[in-house]
C-alpha cells in the first residue's frame, strides 16, 4: 500500500514535471499529435495498425477462442482502429484523384481566363454617334465629319 | 466516444509515453539494447486493452478519460522502471533482466527525475536540453526561465508574465521543445557527457 502511494505521488510529480515543460497532451490537435510522434520516429498510420494487431490478438486470445464475448469497450477501440479496407482504401484513393482533378481543373479554369483578360486587347473606346434618322446635321457634325475627313486625307498621303 | 476521438486517445497515450519513456531514458545506462521490450506504443495498447477489458474503473465524463487513462499508463511506466530487473534503453524502450545479454548491474532509479527542480538538475537532461535549444535563443529562454521557478512549477501564464511575452507564445515554445526532445532521444547528451 505504501508502495502504491509512493508510486502515486511519484506519477503526479512527473506529471506535473512534464505539464510544465511540454504542456499538456490533450492540448495539441491532431495535426501536432502525428508532429511530435514522428519527430519521435512513429508513424501514426503504422501506430494505428500495430495497436490494432496487439488489441486483435489479445481479443482472440482471451476471448474468441474460449467463445466468450468481446467486452463491449475493447470491441469499439478495435472498430475504431481498424485499419482501413483494401475496398475502402481504393475508395479514399478515388476520392483523392476526384479532388486533385478538380484542384486541378478549377486552377486551368482561373488561371486560363487571367491570361485571356491579360492577351485580348482592351476595348478602345471611341465615341459612338449616331447619325442614322438624323434630318440634319447640326454644325457639331459637320466638325466632326470634317476632321475624320482630313485625317483620312492626310494618312492616303 | 466516435471512432476518430478513439484514434486520437490512442495518439494522446502514445505522445505522453514517449514523453515518459524520453524523460526517464536520460537516467539509463550507457548500453543500448536490442529492438525488444517495451515501446511507448507497448504501454499505450497495454493501456487501452485494460481499460477495454474493464480492469479499470471508471466513472468521470468522457473527456476526461485521456486524462485518466494518460495517469494509469505513467503510473505503469514508473512501476516497470521501479523493478530491479528493468533497464531503461536510450531508445525509450525497456526490457527484462532475463533478457539482457550484456551488463545487468542494477540501474539507478529514476526517482530524482520526478519533480522538475531535480529534473533541470539532471545532467543528462540538462545537456539534452541544452543541444536541443543550441540554435534557437527563445528555446533557451524558456529553460532559463523554467529553472528561475526554484520551488514551484510554473504555469504557462507565469512564465509568460516572467518573459514579457503572450502565454500562446510559451504554448508554441513548449510544443516546439516536446519536438525536439522526442527527436534527440538523449543518446547524444549521454555519449557527450562521457566523454
Amino acid at each position: 500500500m505504501k508502495k502504491k502511494n509512493e508510486e502515486n505521488r511519484h506519477t503526479e510529480s512527473l506529471e506535473k514535471s512534464l505539464g510544465a515543460l511540454f504542456g499538456q497532451e490533450e492540448d495539441l490537435t491532431d495535426a501536432e499529435l502525428d508532429e511530435e510522434l514522428d519527430a519521435c520516429g512513429i508513424d501514426a498510420i503504422k501506430l494505428q495498425s500495430n495497436v490494432h494487431k496487439q488489441l486483435f490478438d489479445y481479443a482472440n486470445h482471451h476471448y474468441r477462442t474460449l467463445d466468450r464475448d468481446v467486452p463491449a469497450n475493447l470491441e469499439k477501440t478495435l472498430r475504431a482502429l481498424r485499419p482501413p479496407s483494401a475496398a475502402e482504401k481504393a475508395k479514399t484513393v478515388v476520392r483523392t484523384a476526384e479532388n486533385l482533378v478538380g484542384d486541378f481543373l478549377d486552377t486551368a479554369k482561373a488561371k486560363s481566363s487571367e491570361l485571356l483578360g491579360t492577351a485580348l486587347p482592351s476595348p478602345t473606346r471611341h465615341a459612338q454617334f449616331a447619325f442614322r434618322n438624323k434630318k440634319e446635321l447640326s454644325a457639331a457634325d459637320k466638325d466632326l465629319l470634317q476632321n475624320e475627313q482630313e485625317d483620312v486625307d492626310s494618312s492616303e498621303k | 466516444m466516435n471512432d476518430a476521438e478513439y484514434r486520437r486517445l490512442l495518439r494522446i497515450l502514445t505522445v505522453r509515453a514517449c514523453r515518459v519513456l524520453g524523460v526517464v531514458a536520460s537516467k539509463g545506462e550507457d548500453w543500448v539494447l536490442g529492438e525488444s521490450g517495451k515501446s511507448p506504443a507497448d504501454f499505450a495498447a497495454e493501456t487501452l486493452i485494460r481499460w477495454g477489458t474493464n480492469q479499470l474503473q471508471f466513472s468521470g465524463p468522457p473527456e476526461a478519460l485521456p486524462g485518466f487513462l494518460m495517469t494509469v499508463m505513467t503510473n505503469a511506466i514508473i512501476s516497470t522502471l521501479r523493478k530491479n530487473a528493468v533497464k531503461t534503453i536510450r531508445s525509450g524502450k525497456t526490457m527484462q533482466a532475463d533478457e539482457l545479454t550484456e551488463d545487468a548491474s542494477p540501474q539507478s532509479k529514476p526517482e530524482s527525475l520526478f519533480d522538475l527542480r531535480s529534473l533541470m538538475r539532471d545532467d543528462a537532461f540538462r545537456e539534452a536540453l541544452t543541444q536541443c535549444t543550441a540554435d534557437d535563443e527563445t528555446l533557451r529562454e524558456y529553460v532559463v526561465a523554467i529553472e528561475a521557478f526554484e520551488d514551484t512549477i510554473p504555469a504557462a501564464r507565469d512564465i509568460a508574465e516572467l518573459l514579457g511575452v503572450p502565454v500562446t507564445d510559451i504554448y508554441n515554445r513548449r510544443k516546439k521543445v516536446a519536438r525536439r526532445l522526442g527527436k534527440h532521444g538523449f543518446t547524444e547528451s549521454r555519449r557527450r557527457s562521457k566523454l
